[in-house]
């Protein structure tokens, strides 16, 4: 298990350099410059003082032999649109408050959504069955953005309910949490519920119930976890996708995270800020992903962690 | 009073293509320490029947007629008031005073949970005995089934365990409680011919130590040669031939007893070639009015085709539903 984790996270590191090689050289064939803006021209002195400051002057293996070793010692750089930040600094400022809000959209989805997917895949009652599909397929199919101005109305504007800007209190998170978790809902709902049937049908339930075990014990004991092992591939991916912030809920609810930074630096052409991003990100999705391969290997001892 | 009497049992399926009637009027006994043999092909409604006994029939299928009777006990929800008390009559009586052997061991033993949890399971579900008793009766029920350091294999899992020894793990569960009948849902057909014999020698310990009435489901008239002290031929969904072992083999009526004896290959004998029968089963949406038999016999008259044969009695256990037994086509 330790050797499983420790070859996983070499691995992970070889996959952060790839990604990081990756982006340095795609980031710079993107037109523009973080230099003024377009349109309005510098002065040739200028443009050169600046290129000279960050190194820019230099041929491109060159910068990016200096960015890795800077890199290596810990060292990503300060933003070049805002000078005196650190690029560590931005992250880390706006990390907690999207890693909260995102952990929080994971954990209600996966509560409402596996509620949702076994009553769903277990109820005779046809209307049931036919109004959770309908909620899962509205979720997949309303973009985030509109989902969340149609709470924001409902709950912020005519009832009142919750507040709209920032997440200063606990009910500031209600309504980011619901507009994140909303696709997650139905996608898990739609995992949950196909795999259970699927799972009720195989053979070990009928010897399970053959053994005289009561239904509800045939269903959690043998049934839910089986059925399991596809929500939890699939909720390593949706952990990471959820903690790097959505550019368009932070905006809409003004809320100071990373994921409208992220958005925000590549417009801008922020070279620094892009790179530390997405080596940020990348982290966690392997993070995310061994967790979720270790989680996967408890409910299915089939599984074996090996690389 | 016979342990377990089935009469004229009908359960049928409801399709979308419509209804299929998988068995249509079977009816046998079986008594303590009894083997019966239940042959036939894929679809003549073996497993249907068993399932019908158990309970354990798909949400579509339902027993729309006949009678179950186990110690004097029906067995049929709509000989009760609700479905909710059968519900509590059978499942005390199963995996109890029932255990029931799988066909695929590959396929019935659950993948992610312990052997230890699968097999105390039965015991804790019908008996009041603590977990550490349980564990302790599931160690032997282990040893019984010829599983070597039971303590360890305990703890793994359904993948670490070969073929034969899942099957053997099968049989352990349906042990658990020392039941009076034991239904073998073709335990031998997922196995290799040479663990096939272990299987086989282990079900024949089972009546002498217990003595369980045991039904045994196959479509190998090989195994049931070696085991059963009496036959049941299945085709169609109904009965065609029941009486002993003797009977059977030695003095066949029904052309498709006669026609399934061709297909055994016989070593003594320096024949090439075994005999298969030509054509398939009936199609149980729409059963024939006659004998199920009829499109694949080489002796069928006009009359099998449209009128369902007779009962006819040969001995007192020996009786076969064929129209050239019966006194008036004589």
């Amino acid at each position: 298990m330790i050797k499983f984790i420790c070859k996983r996270l070499l691995a992970g590191i070889l996959s952060l350099f790839i990604l990081a090689t990756i982006t340095f050289f795609t980031m710079r064939i993107i037109p523009g410059s973080p230099f003024g803006q377009e349109g309005i021209a510098m002065s040739p002195q200028v443009a050169e003082a600046l290129n000279k400051k960050y190194a820019l002057d230099k041929s491109l293996p060159e910068q990016y032999l200096i960015y890795l070793q800077n890199a290596l010692q810990g060292d990503f750089g300060e933003s070049i649109k805002r000078p005196g930040m650190d690029v560590t600094y931005i992250i880390s400022r706006g990390a907690p408050s999207t890693i909260k809000l995102g952990f929080y959209a994971f954990s209600f989805a996966m509560v409402v959504g596996l509620t949702l997917g076994i009553i769903s895949a277990l109820t005779k009652k046809r209307w049931l069955q036919g109004i959770i599909t309908f909620i899962a397929t509205l979720g997949v199919s309303i973009p985030s953005f509109l989902m969340a101005m149609l709470l924001m109305i409902i709950f912020g504007v005519t009832l009142k309910l919750f507040p709209l800007v920032g997440l200063n209190t606990p009910k500031h998170y209600v309504l980011p949490t619901i507009s994140l978790a909303i696709y997650p809902i139905s996608v898990i709902t739609r995992l949950t519920r196909s795999s259970l049937r699927d799972v009720m049908n195989k053979d070990y339930i009928t010897l399970a119930r053959s053994k005289g075990s009561k239904e509800l014990v045939v269903i959690i004991k043998h049934g839910l976890k089986n059925a399991l092992l596809p929500i939890v591939t699939y909720s390593g991916p949706l952990i990471a996708y959820l903690m790097t912030g959505s550019f368009v809920i932070e905006s809409l609810f003004s809320i100071p995270g990373i994921g409208s930074e992220f958005v925000n630096s590549i417009t801008n052409r922020d070279y620094t800020l892009i790179m530390g991003m997405s080596i940020f990100f990348g982290s966690l999705v392997i993070i995310t992903s061994l967790l979720a391969d270790i989680v996967s290997a408890i409910v299915d001892p089939r599984i074996k962690l090996k690389v | 009073m016979a342990l377990l009497q089935i009469d004229n049992l009908q359960t049928s399926f409801t399709s979308e293509q419509g209804v299929v009637k998988a068995v249509r009027g079977v009816s046998f006994s079986v008594d303590k320490g009894e083997i019966l043999g239940i042959v036939g092909e894929s679809g003549s409604g073996k497993s249907v029947t068993m399932f019908s006994l158990m309970g354990l029939l798909a949400n579509n299928g339902k027993i729309v007629g006949g009678d179950i009777l186990f110690n004097g006990q029906s067995l049929v929800p709509s000989n009760y008031n609700t479905y909710k008390e059968y519900k509590q009559v059978i499942s005390k009586i199963r995996g109890n005073t029932i255990g029931m052997i799988f066909q695929d061991p590959m396929t019935f033993l659950n993948p992610v949970l312990k052997i230890k949890t699968q097999l105390m399971e039965p015991i804790l579900n019908h008996h009041k005995v603590s977990r550490k008793e349980a564990y302790n009766r599931a160690i032997n029920l282990l040893k019984q089934v010829g599983i070597p350091s039971p303590e360890k294999r305990m703890n793994q899992y359904p993948f670490e365990f070969s073929g034969g020894m899942r099957q053997r793990i099968v049989i352990a569960m349906a042990l658990a409680c020392t039941p009076s009948l034991i239904i073998a849902d073709e335990p031998t057909t997922a196995l290799d011919v040479t663990i096939q014999a272990q299987i086989l020698e282990l079900i024949d310990s089972l009546r002498n130590k217990t003595d369980a009435g045991i039904i045994l489901i196959t479509h190998d008239l090989g195994v049931v040669a070696k085991l059963c002290d009496n036959i049941a031929i299945m085709y169609g969904g109904m009965i065609v031939e029941k009486g002993s072992a003797e009977d059977i083999f030695y003095n066949a009526q029904h052309p498709y007893t006669l026609g399934l004896l061709g297909c055994i290959s016989n070593p003594e004998k320096d024949e090439d070639e075994l005999t298969p029968i030509p054509g398939s089963p009936p199609d149980l949406l729409k059963p024939p009015a006659g004998c199920p038999f009829v499109d694949r016999c080489q002796k069928a008259m006009k009359v099998c085709k449209y009128h369902m044969p007779y009962k006819s009695v040969i001995t007192k256990e020996h009786s076969v539903s064929c129209w050239l037994q019966d006194e008036r086509s004589k």
